[in-house]
């Protein structure tokens, strides 16, 4: 059935008010985009047949990405270029397609997220709370709550007095959500934090290079 | 700005994206162009709200006006107004973000009479008065539509005014009327009545009503040259009638995630409890072609795989089996579902099965309202046994293996046999299935779903009073008897609550002095009376002891022919005399016939200036 199909890459942003769009609202809001325009996709063959659309990796409610990406399958050929503008045609005001191209890596790759935040709290709290030797915090898995170290896993660079890089695990095997993080630190500074904007500007993979 | 105390609250609730706007066919304007600002409201929750059809098109159309921009505003739930409040936020458009106190109109849709407290709830949320007395200003004009304005009196006290019967036009006349005195300056109180003299126009506060002493009406005097009857507006041509080409489309799932195209206004049956098939007439179609072109624009601007036809009674569309080709044509080729949610048992014919069989197979549901011809008589659900076997038949044929049947209890005339008969007819549903070759192994399930019979003005049954707790809790025990002590496996039985009923009941065929009621029991906290879970029946009872307002007064009480009713002065286009007639029928238990078949005299075809339907054979 997929014998003649062209898989391809979407790159795309989704920032403002669509950071509240969480990950299956996204595809679904997607799916309607697509039959909005004459793009030939590709729909599962099930009893229910849908129109097949991948997010490659979730973004958490909340977070914006200005790099994210989705596959999807052509039934005939299409130019990027009229992939991407037919889709901006229809998009929602703050869902950006930024870039279509051929899929390089496997999502299966993705290891980590890079985010930037822009913070107003206590810095210098922030910073010894950063500085711990470690930062338990009960995490929810699918076989309930577990207790986890976050310290081994993140790392910090760039930081001034209202921003950092903040890079995390995410994928398939391991993903840490920045929030987790957040409020861990608000229940330890005892402090809530005024106001947070986490954007994700890139996903790396297992073998450091950006997710293409 | 709202946008960052949001940003602070938002992910602390629950679903979000329904807060913040931004979906796709949402309207976003220079607000330094715009001469008028209207906040839409819809007095419950987003995930209804956003299906309500009426509302999607009076959006479109203001927003088709460049000088005006319209917003969709709607209930907060619980988690949502908590945050609000401890934030500053007050209730904002979902297009601008911006505070609909600054707005010029703040327009409610009155769909039901469980979202009162809703109205005021958002007012205050809004961070205005509640009273329109206390509202001092003109702007915002704060108004209401939809059906419950046929009796608005139990609301009027809080709005500046109403509109009567079907929003497309004098929406658009009172904004005209209120740019020229944001242009020319003038009162809230020269406003009003100026607005009062547009046909469809009610401003309560130029009404005096007085009392008798046993707390009937007295009278209804209108003041400073206001029409002594409010006329309903109607339509005309309905056919060319504005029909929006896009809907928002949600992010979050809603109630009806669907396009929705509207088929044809009122209803040719006459039921007598059923007060839409009577506040929406004259019977009005659109053509099949308008109705076509209206199925594929809002297929390809909305993304939706689902297309719902509306209306009442949707099978008495002239031509349904032709509409319902010309549909799939399209909806088939583009593997679009296409889903009627309102057939009557009596036209359900093999071709209509087979064209709702190529969408999702589902439940069938029924609405025979009454388990005995005798009573179904009473009520003019002109159907009869014969009606419901045939069209089970067909459905079990076609595959189906549930049904869900819908009875009222606590009908005028209803005795125990009436009830005993929703079993007998229940019993000869399940025979039915077993006599059709084809039927599952699972067997048949059928779910009977009672609700209690709330009289409701400007139908037959105004005049009856409401079946009392103790007569419905009876009348419930002993089907749930019959229905358990044989053969009840296969039959579920499931009822609605009396005490949201009774409360419906006050509101429906209330007068002003009810309002008092309203303000206290939102005051201490209800609001959300439609949902289970928020409504609160000792805050109500309460308000009902604190105001010293007798529920039974309004709602258990058979009232005369002559006694002037709260609504006397709202004129919905046919007599009342046809309301007494249609009245003493049903104690008589005779039927009338449907307006296609023969015209009943209601009245309604002077505003057409020709008969409803071509009688000429």
């Amino acid at each position: 059935m997929e014998n003649n199909t062209t898989a391809i890459r979407i790159f795309f942003s989704k920032t403002g008010r669509a950071k509240y769009i969480s990950a299956l609202d996204l595809i679904n809001c997607i799916q309607r985009a697509l039959r909005r325009t004459d793009i030939p996709v590709w729909h599962t063959q099930g009893f229910n047949p849908h129109t097949y659309v991948n997010i490659n990796l979730p973004l958490s409610l909340g977070t914006e990405g200005v790099k994210e990406s989705m596959d999807i399958k052509l039934t005939e050929n299409m130019s990027f270029s009229d992939v991407k503008d037919k889709l901006n045609a229809v998009l929602p005001a703050d869902i950006k397609v930024t870039e279509v191209a051929q899929p390089v890596k496997k999502h299966t790759e993705i290891e980590k997220s890079v985010y930037g935040i822009v913070i107003k709290c206590n810095m210098d709290k922030l910073k010894e709370f950063l500085n711990l030797p470690a930062i338990e915090v009960e995490k929810k898995t699918k076989r309930g709550i577990s207790t986890v170290d976050l310290k081994p896993h993140i790392t910090v660079e760039d930081i001034t007095d209202d921003r950092f890089v903040l890079y995390l695990p995410s994928g398939c095997d391991f993903t840490i959500n920045p929030s987790l993080l957040f409020d861990a630190y608000e229940k330890y500074s005892g402090e809530e934090i005024e106001k947070i904007d986490i954007v994700r500007n890139k996903i790396l993979c297992k073998d450091g290079t950006e997710f293409e | 700005m709202i946008k960052d105390k949001l940003d602070k609250i938002l992910l602390k609730v629950q679903k979000p994206s329904r807060y913040i706007g931004g979906e796709v066919n949402s309207v976003i304007k220079d607000k330094s162009k715009v001469d008028l600002r209207y906040a839409f409201c819809f007095p419950d929750t987003y995930d209804i709200g956003m299906s309500h059809l009426g509302m999607k098109i009076l959006y479109s159309l203001k927003n088709s006006k460049p000088n005006y921009w319209c917003e969709r505003v709607f209930m907060p739930l619980p988690d949502m107004e908590e945050a609000m409040r401890e934030n500053d936020i007050p209730l904002y458009g979902l297009e601008s973000l911006d505070p609909i106190k600054d707005f010029d109109f703040i327009g409610f849709t009155l769909q039901y009479e469980l979202c009162y407290t809703n109205v005021l709830s958002m007012l205050d949320l809004a961070g205005l008065p509640v009273y329109s007395k206390d509202r001092k200003d003109l702007f915002p004009i704060v108004m209401g539509g939809g059906p419950c304005v046929c009796n608005a009196e139990p609301i009027a006290d809080f709005f500046d005014l109403f509109v009567l019967g079907e929003g497309e036009e004098v929406n658009l006349e009172l904004m005209e009327l209120a740019l020229s005195f944001k242009k020319n300056g003038g009162t809230k109180q020269e406003f009003l009545e100026k607005a009062a003299q547009i046909e469809g126009v009610y401003v309560p506060s130029l009404y005096e009503v007085s009392y008798n002493d046993d707390g009937t009406v007295s009278d209804i005097t209108p003041k400073c040259g206001a029409p002594a009857k409010v006329k309903k507006r109607i339509i005309a041509d309905f056919d060319s009638v504005y029909s929006p080409d896009n809907f928002v489309v949600p992010f979050t799932q809603i109630v009806h995630d669907r396009s929705v195209v509207e088929v044809l206004r009122g209803c040719i049956r006459g039921c007598r409890f059923c007060q839409a098939g009577f506040i929406y007439r004259p019977f009005r179609e659109k053509s099949k072609k308008t109705i076509v072109e209206q199925v594929k624009n809002l297929t390809e601007s909305t993304g939706y795989d689902e297309v719902s036809l509306c209306s009442l009674s949707t099978s008495d569309y002239s031509d349904i089996e032709g509409l319902l080709c010309d549909i799939t044509d399209y909806t088939d080729a583009k593997g679009v579902n296409l889903s009627l949610p309102s057939l009557r048992i009596d036209n359900f014919s093999d071709e209509v099965v087979k064209k709702i069989k190529s969408v999702r197979q589902s439940g069938l549901t029924f609405a025979p309202e009454a388990g005995s011809q005798r009573l179904r008589d009473v009520i003019n659900k002109n159907i009869t046994e014969d009606d419901i076997m045939k069209s089970c038949k067909i459905a079990f044929e076609g595959g189906y293996s549930s049904v869900k049947l819908y009875f009222m209890l606590g009908l005028p005339t209803e005795t125990l046999d009436d009830i005993a008969a929703i079993k007998t007819l229940a019993d000869k549903i399940i025979d039915i299935y077993y006599t059709v070759e084809r039927h599952s192994k699972r067997g048949i399930s059928i779910s009977i779903s009672l609700s209690t019979f709330i009289p409701k003005p400007f139908t037959p049954f105004e005049f009856e009073p409401q079946a009392t707790k103790e007569q419905i809790d009876e009348r419930q025990k002993y089907l749930l008897d019959i229905v358990r002590s044989k053969g009840g496996k296969r039959i579920d039985v499931s009822w609605s609550h009396y005490e949201t009923t009774i409360l419906e009941a006050v509101f429906a065929r209330g007068d002003r002095r009810v309002s008092a009621v309203i303000y206290d029991a939102w005051k201490n906290g209800c609001k959300l009376d439609g949902w289970n879970e928020y409504f609160k029946p000792e805050i109500w009872d309460q308000a009902f002891i604190n105001t010293g307002i007798d529920k039974t007064f309004y709602a258990n009480r058979a009232r005369s022919y002559d006694e002037i009713a709260p609504w006397d002065h709202m004129d919905m286009l046919f007599t009342k005399e046809f309301l007494i007639e249609e009245n003493k029928k049903a104690h008589d238990e005779k039927t009338t016939p449907h307006c296609r078949e023969k015209c009943a005299g209601c009245g309604i075809n002077k505003c057409l200036g020709k008969a409803c339907f071509n009688y000429g054979k």
